[in-house]
């Protein structure tokens, strides 16, 4: 079942490694506030630094989203994130939802990029993501 | 080889690898250090760096490569007449300097270098809420707090966050208390140069 289809970006971790949405992850080594908690997950910021490689990537939520989406899934619930097209699909952990964002997903920089229509990060934003609870398989 | 194999053998050949890339840099080639992580068996997930990634900052250039230093190690990128580069618009491998940060996606080769085919330099990435617009600056409150001053490059585009399409009135469309995202360049002053923005409708 699809969930979302819209735009995603990069969320910047390192070497920012602190800059979750509020509700999220905080702390000079961020791991206090949310990051105990089943809802949050352990990644995104709490992952990103130095010695972790995984890198943040969310899907905005300001008006196409359905409100649904903002369910309490558990820590590491593996998520598909691809091309709505269908052409690429990668697994990954889901690590938060909130506010300004429908979901946000652990995915390394790389696998981002191939998202990219250019296959690098200066657009900046993404537009035609799929986003799956379940195997688009 | 297996991905782990395939990574120990690749940090045991890098500083081979490096001088390879660069025989005048015997110094550099001293410093590498060598990748004995263990914790690579998949490309997705925590802790799982990827063989196709390389970011850090550039310490060393020559006419093909460049060496590229992050707290974790060091390492060698080969570039081509077929790798893109990004600095602020599109540019050429004499646009990057020493000292900028380079984020470089391409193909491992079996000696540990990276032959890219992607190149971002000084590429930052901001998220926050409009506070002022002069279409020649925009300040904003930071999501992740404080406030930044954000100046526009001559190449800005400004789209809307769900679709990418253009958006209407450009820069002069976003208003204060508008929420955007946005990547830019990091100059050498520090100061961040918007690229692309996208912002709600």
């Amino acid at each position: 079942m699809t969930r979302y289809v819209g735009s995603a970006s990069y969320f910047c971790c390192y070497p920012d490694p602190c800059g979750c949405d509020e509700g999220c992850c905080r702390g000079p080594d961020c791991s206090y506030l949310y990051c105990d908690q089943p809802t949050h997950a352990t990644g995104a910021c709490c992952t990103c630094n130095t010695f972790n490689w995984g890198y943040a990537w969310k899907s905005f939520c300001n008006t196409c989203c359905d409100t649904n989406l903002y369910e309490n899934l558990s820590c590491g619930f593996q998520a598909w994130i691809g091309r709505a097209d269908g052409s690429a699909w990668f697994q990954a952990p889901q690590v938060d939802h909130g506010p300004l964002t429908c979901v946000m997903v652990d995915l390394t920089k790389p696998l981002f990029a191939q998202l990219s229509p250019t296959g690098d990060l200066s657009p900046g934003i993404i537009p035609n993501i799929r986003f799956d609870t379940v195997s688009p398989g | 080889l297996n991905r782990r194999n395939f990574l120990r053998a690749a940090g045991v050949g890098l500083g081979s690898a490096v001088a390879l890339l660069f025989p005048d840099l015997p110094a550099i080639a001293g410093t590498v250090v060598e990748t004995t992580r263990e914790t690579v068996a998949s490309s997705i997930g925590q802790g799982t760096p990827d063989a196709t990634y390389a970011g850090g900052t550039v310490i060393a250039i020559t006419r093909d490569g460049m060496v590229l230093s992050s707290a974790q190690t060091q390492r060698p990128v080969r570039v081509s007449a077929t790798t893109g580069f990004w600095k602020e618009t599109v540019v050429d491998f004499a646009a990057v300097q020493l000292g900028d940060h380079v984020d470089a996606f391409g193909v491992p080769e079996a000696n540990g270098v990276l032959h890219a085919a992607k190149v971002d330099v000084n590429l930052v990435r901001f998220d926050g809420i409009i506070e002022t617009n002069d279409a020649q600056r925009i300040t904003l409150r930071l999501t992740r707090g404080g406030t930044a001053q954000v100046a526009l490059s001559p190449f800005i585009e400004v789209v809307n966050v769900d679709d990418a399409s253009p958006r209407k009135g450009g820069v002069h469309g976003l208003s204060r208390g508008v929420l955007i995202g946005g990547v830019g360049v990091r100059t050498a002053d520090g100061q961040r140069r918007a690229t692309r923005i996208w912002a709600g409708r």
